[in-house]
């Protein structure tokens, strides 16, 4: 396998990303991965490594990136984060280019990454979603069943405590709940009916077993969702 | 393997992020690490944090960045590595996990030193990535330290006196029994140990002895996850049962933290902790 690139890029170099060069014959096309949010960022790390790997095998030249705030990139949390972060897929694809020298770039999203895509969905060559969250109003309330579920094993804290770390330090992002549900539920509120309705052609949803609510924070050894990700280029 | 595209327009936006560089440990294998560099000359110490679990190098909540940028703002650089086969580190073949780690971990100070000039040096993490740290310890060179969140705590009388008195006069508690009893007949739970990197009590009570016979200084996190096997302060220092664990050991309870520190405040606390635990330890070294 090729050696995969690490780089800051972006404005400021705050960016972090893992460049997969193609192995073998390259076919000219890049591809860009956005991982999910909070914990469900853990979760997948594995799983996303490995389709950039494979599909750097098979020709592509893939970026995977970490968002503002987010992994190893630079900063905290941006105050306008969502579409922040949707822009920063737009500076993520323009660099996979600047990279490659490829002119199409296709996406990979997985969970609300989908919802921030979509913007660039008409820019890219397909968009493959995993597990898109395709109602904003739902993932809301699965953010607050992922924060209580971590929150319940803090069986030592008062309840009142507990609460008070649930309503001011969201999923450990030191944000209010109400600051962080009312950006998720302002942003792009159409979303979910554009992946809903996205033609066949260019976009794909890839759905697993995956309980990302309760599943460890460590791993999610999705092999065959990997697969079915890979297959659909 | 991953090369590294060193920016040199990664330079912190004023005084948020100290300047961070992708590392490329080592070539051959595949070994991944960030430094976070410290703008101050001459650190002598520098840190390797190594993975917690299966996470990659940021660590749960991203404590392990948050930890090497503070780090790094008190003047110590520190690199997050992942270990061979984790995060985006390439497998290694043809060692045992243990020699695998050993080589991991000292190749990452080797790095460090070239990189920062360091030469001393603090290895730790959470959960395994303190067991591995523990397990490599007496093999590492100019290792001044050891940072251990929830690591091994070895039991003695005061620990089964403080755990288990209590609840022989508690209703509630042989209510709890009776019903956990009943689950593990369904084959529910399973001992803390089987899922980690622990040998038995009198090779890991061995390795402290080790580390602190060579003047390893130690600071051991728990968080209230590590209730089950450390019941009260001081239980590590009591323990190991050597004339200078007292001075060496620094041990730190947050019982109210979980495992994975999903409470910003729990791990700004562990921070705390560290960083004071560093500027004694600098200030001490005379003495010692």
């Amino acid at each position: 396998m090729k050696d995969a690139e690490s780089l800051f890029f972006g404005n400021g170099s705050r960016l972090f990303g893992m460049y997969h060069p193609p192995t073998g014959q390259s076919r000219n096309h890049g591809i860009v991965i956005c991982a999910p949010l909070f914990h469900e960022y853990y979760r997948s790390h594995f799983v996303l490594r490995k389709v950039a790997g494979d599909l750097a095998n098979k020709g592509f030249d893939v970026l995977r990136f970490d968002y503002s705030g987010v992994g190893d990139s630079q900063g905290s949390l941006p105050d306008d984060l969502f579409n922040t972060w949707s822009e920063e897929i737009g500076v993520a694809m323009q660099e996979v280019r600047d990279l490659s020298g490829c002119k199409n770039v296709a996406l990979i999203t997985a969970r609300f990454s989908a919802s921030l895509g979509c913007c660039w969905q008409s820019r890219s060559s397909k968009h493959v979603s995993w597990d898109p969250v395709l109602d904003q109003q739902q993932y809301s309330q699965e953010l607050d069943e992922m924060s209580a579920a971590s929150l319940a094993e803090h069986s030592s804290l008062p309840a009142d405590a507990r609460d008070h770390h649930e309503q001011n330090d969201f999923l450990g992002t030191r944000w209010p709940r109400k600051k962080l549900n009312e950006r998720l539920l302002a942003f792009a509120p159409n979303t979910g009916a554009q992946l809903r309705e996205a033609s066949l052609d260019d976009s794909v949803h890839v759905r697993s077993d995956v309980s990302w609510i309760s599943a460890s924070l460590a791993m999610i050894y999705a092999h065959d969702t990997a697969n079915q990700i890979i297959e659909a280029f | 393997m991953v090369k590294v595209v060193t920016n040199l327009n990664s330079m912190p936006n004023g005084d948020a992020d100290p300047t961070e560089l992708a590392l490329d440990l080592d070539k051959s294998n595949g070994l991944f690490g960030i430094l976070t560099k410290t703008g101050r000359a001459g650190a002598d110490i520098g840190f390797v944090l190594i993975n917690a679990g299966l996470l990659h190098r940021v660590g749960p909540f991203r404590l392990y960045v948050e930890i090497a940028r503070s780090l790094a703002k008190a003047g110590y650089p520190t690199i997050r590595m992942d270990l061979s086969g984790k995060g985006d580190s390439d497998a290694m073949s043809g060692l045992s996990l243990a020699e695998t780690n050993l080589v991991n971990i000292r190749t990452a100070c080797e790095k460090l030193e070239h990189e920062t000039g360091a030469r001393r040096f603090v290895i730790g993490g959470l959960c395994s990535g303190a067991d591995d740290t523990l397990q490599a310890a007496a093999k590492l060179d100019n290792l001044a330290g050891m940072l251990l969140f929830d690591g091994y705590t070895p039991k003695g009388m005061q620990y089964y006196m403080r755990r288990y008195a209590p609840r022989l006069f508690s209703p509630q508690s042989w209510r709890k029994r009776l019903l956990k009893n009943g689950q593990q007949q369904n084959g529910q739970g399973s001992p803390i140990g089987t899922l980690r990197n622990w040998g038995t009590p009198k090779e890991m009570v061995q390795r402290y002895r080790d580390a602190v016979d060579a003047n390893t200084r130690i600071l051991a996190i728990y968080t209230g996850w590590a209730g089950n096997h450390c019941a009260y302060p001081l239980q590590l220092t009591n323990a190991i049962k050597h004339p200078r664990a007292a001075a060496l050991i620094t041990e730190r309870h947050l019982p109210n933290a979980t495992h994975l520190m999903p409470i910003s405040a729990h791990r700004q606390q562990a921070i705390e902790s560290i960083l004071e635990w560093t500027e004694g330890f600098v200030s001490s070294e005379t003495i010692l």
